[in-house]
């Protein structure tokens, strides 16, 4: 069972949080300020950590630093209501591993979570993916489908590869966005519904299971079995 | 109406005339004072040569002839009546008078050979004389003068002249700024006056406009048309809280409704979790227009300059084309994207891919046939984007309010989207200096225009 720390002072939103992401099978500690928070991420291990930018005491972006400069390496989500672009990039600069402004879906934050706990565990450099019978070659950037070759636009294959790298999750369109296309906004259309339709055109097609899901009110989630 | 007030006299206009005053009655003073000196001079030049010349006369007559010459020379001048001004008087060396017009010789005239200044007593006035006496050879002493009165009655005429001059002119100087500054006054009144209405919140009210063409009709023009442009943006700002409340409200009376629907815990667990479902992307929607507002405030506060890095304003198009061919092939349109690398731009990114996402969303969304065209031009002068679509367009009128935001053409609002789209673009257009602009015939064309 992964271990989260969350560091957030909105009494509400913590609890909330914590509800969540209990119901989702992670086992959680809060601290409401960063000093705190600071001192239970060195007192213990976790596998990741979701911390609100403005904190009292200590702003959550010196408590990333701080960790960051005695070699904790622990996956961060930062948390914040400053939704703008610019403050994103502040806040990966410090060390934080993704950005989620607020007000936030839960499903987008599970979704971001997870593939954050994933990369820890991946990160090696692979060039084959596989997710079911489905297989991904990075080198000759061909794709097979129980053998049965798939031709894809580059583009359909990098979603594709994305899709594959975090198979098993909700993948959220906002994801999608800012790791195929490089978008960091909410562009509030649904765009990419149509090229996931193509792409589970040409890679479901013809199979009796269905890999490429939709989920609804979440995103995306490719289904290895 | 004169009134005096002691505002009037706090005027700047009236401490300025009273410096001009104040000014000119010095200089009028040194003029005068220059003139007055300059005459009298003279006047006294021109006595005394007179003087002297008749006194060397009668010397002359002397050294001619004898005392009996000249005795008999100043007979004449005295019974001729035509001696005016002139006094002559002959005294032996013991001053008793031999021959002459003055009864005795002056106390003044105690040596020989000088000028002098003297008083005879004339009926019932003191004349004032000026003359000069001599010794003659004989020990006999000669005196001749001249009545200076005229001369004096002049200058003293002058000095009465110029001390009035200078009274009347601080008169009317004072006056006259007294009069100026009640005018300007009067003036500077209804401007306050109207100052005044206008921050009783009569924005309407515009500052009077006499028609002189005068620096107050200019300021009142200045002053009226920053007033017409706060006018607009107060009434652009009051539209957009009226918009963005009603905008607001129906969506939450929805979900308000579809709660408490939820709540009574009527229809099975299916319908339930879709009431919620939709509840959710209601307010989902909600967020965004939030969200867009903040993306506006952010392009329009300028932050995002710190950001700015030059780029390709074709690889721009060819991220957002990417993202749109599919979507456009599915609804029967050929997405065409024109132009070559290398036009670049100081540019943030992001905001600049929003820009022309939203463009080609809207050319996409609203496009029922034909192409949408994606055009990327570059020269000296600079560089452009151009989003070019073949859907209904923007009527000519509509082209600049449509720039503003929450304003949505579909006057029933009925369609989605949340009128802020071209605001977004119209704000990031501003902030990178470039220049929006709406075209097109039979369809909507839209340029982003960057210059160097």
């Amino acid at each position: 069972m992964p271990k989260v720390l969350i560091i957030e002072d909105d009494p509400e939103l913590a609890a909330n949080l914590t509800a969540g992401l209990k119901d989702a099978g992670y086992t959680v500690v809060h601290a409401a300020d960063g000093e705190s928070g600071l001192a239970s991420a060195q007192k213990e291990t976790f596998d990741a950590m979701i911390v609100d930018r403005m904190l009292p005491k200590c702003d959550g972006l010196s408590v990333i630093s701080t960790l960051r400069g005695k070699g904790n390496n622990t996956p961060v989500l930062i948390l914040s209501a400053l939704d703008q672009v610019d403050d994103r990039v502040t806040g990966l600069r410090a060390g934080g591993d993704d950005y989620l402004p607020k007000p936030y879906a839960l499903s987008e934050l599970l979704a971001r979570l997870e593939a954050l706990l994933r990369r820890k565990a991946s990160g090696s450099a692979e060039t084959k993916l596989r997710a079911g019978d489905l297989e991904m070659d990075l080198l000759t950037r061909t794709v097979t489908r129980g053998g049965k070759e798939i031709d894809l636009q580059p583009r359909e294959f990098t979603l594709l590869e994305y899709l594959i790298r975090h198979a098993d999750q909700v993948v959220t369109r906002t994801m999608l966005l800012e790791g195929v296309w490089d978008f960091h906004f909410d562009p509030q259309t649904n765009v990419i519904d149509v090229h996931i339709s193509r792409l589970r055109q040409k890679i479901d097609k013809g199979f009796p299971h269905a890999m490429l899901q939709t989920v609804r009110g979440a995103g995306y989630m490719i289904k290895a079995s | 109406m004169l009134t005096l007030s002691p505002r009037l006299f706090r005027t700047s206009t009236f401490r300025l005339s009273l410096l001009y005053v104040l000014i000119f009655g010095v200089s009028m003073i040194a003029v005068l004072g220059f003139v007055y000196f300059a005459t009298v001079n003279n006047m006294i030049r021109i006595t005394d040569e007179s003087i002297q010349r008749e006194m060397d006369d009668l010397q002359t007559e002397y050294h001619r002839g004898s005392a009996r010459r000249l005795q008999s020379v100043i007979q004449a001048r005295l019974k001729d009546d035509q001696v005016g001004g002139w006094v002559y008087l002959l005294v032996d060396n013991a001053y008793r008078p031999i021959l002459g017009n003055v009864p005795d010789w002056p106390v003044e005239a105690t040596e020989a050979g000088h000028w002098l200044r003297f008083t005879v007593p004339r009926g019932a006035h003191q004349y004032t004389m000026r003359a000069l006496s001599a010794a003659l050879p004989n020990g006999q002493l000669l005196l001749v003068g001249m009545d200076i009165r005229p001369a004096e009655k002049f200058t003293s005429t002058m000095i009465q002249a110029a001390l009035w001059g200078a009274a009347l002119t601080m008169a009317l100087g004072i006056f006259g700024g007294y009069l100026m500054s009640r005018n300007m006054l009067r003036r500077l009144d209804v401007f306050n006056r109207s100052a005044e209405r206008i921050m009783r919140g009569n924005l309407a009210h515009r500052m009077p406009v006499v028609g002189s063409g005068d620096e107050f009709d200019r300021l009142a023009e200045t002053l009226n048309s920053m007033l017409q442009e706060i006018e607009r943006l107060v009434a652009s700002i009051r539209a957009v809280t009226t918009n963005l409340a009603h905008d607001l409200r129906s969506p939450l009376t929805r979900i308000k409704s579809r709660l408490e629907l939820v709540l009574t815990g009527r229809g099975d667990a299916e319908q339930l979790r879709h009431e919620i479902d939709y509840t959710i992307r209601e307010s989902d929607q909600l967020l965004a227009t939030f969200n867009a507002l903040l993306s506006i405030a952010e392009a329009e506060g300028g932050a995002a300059r710190a950001n700015m890095k030059e780029l390709d304003l074709f690889e721009v198009a060819e991220d957002v084309a990417d993202l749109y061919r599919p979507m456009a092939e599915d609804k029967g349109l050929d997405l065409e994207l024109h132009g070559e690398g290398g036009a670049v731009v100081t540019a943030h990114r992001q905001l600049l891919l929003q820009a022309l996402l939203n463009l080609v969303d809207n050319a996409v969304k609203y496009t029922e046939a034909g192409r949408v065209t994606i055009a990327v031009a570059h020269d000296a002068g600079g560089a452009s984007i151009t989003v070019a679509d073949t859907g209904p367009g923007i009527a000519v009128v509509d082209r600049v309010r449509v720039l503003e935001q929450f304003v949505r053409l579909d006057p029933a609002r009925t369609t989605r989207g949340n009128g802020l789209g071209l605001s977004l673009v119209a704000a990031i257009a501003r902030l990178h200096g470039a220049e929006l602009v709406l075209d097109g015939e039979g369809g909507l064309e839209v340029k982003l225009v960057f210059k160097v």
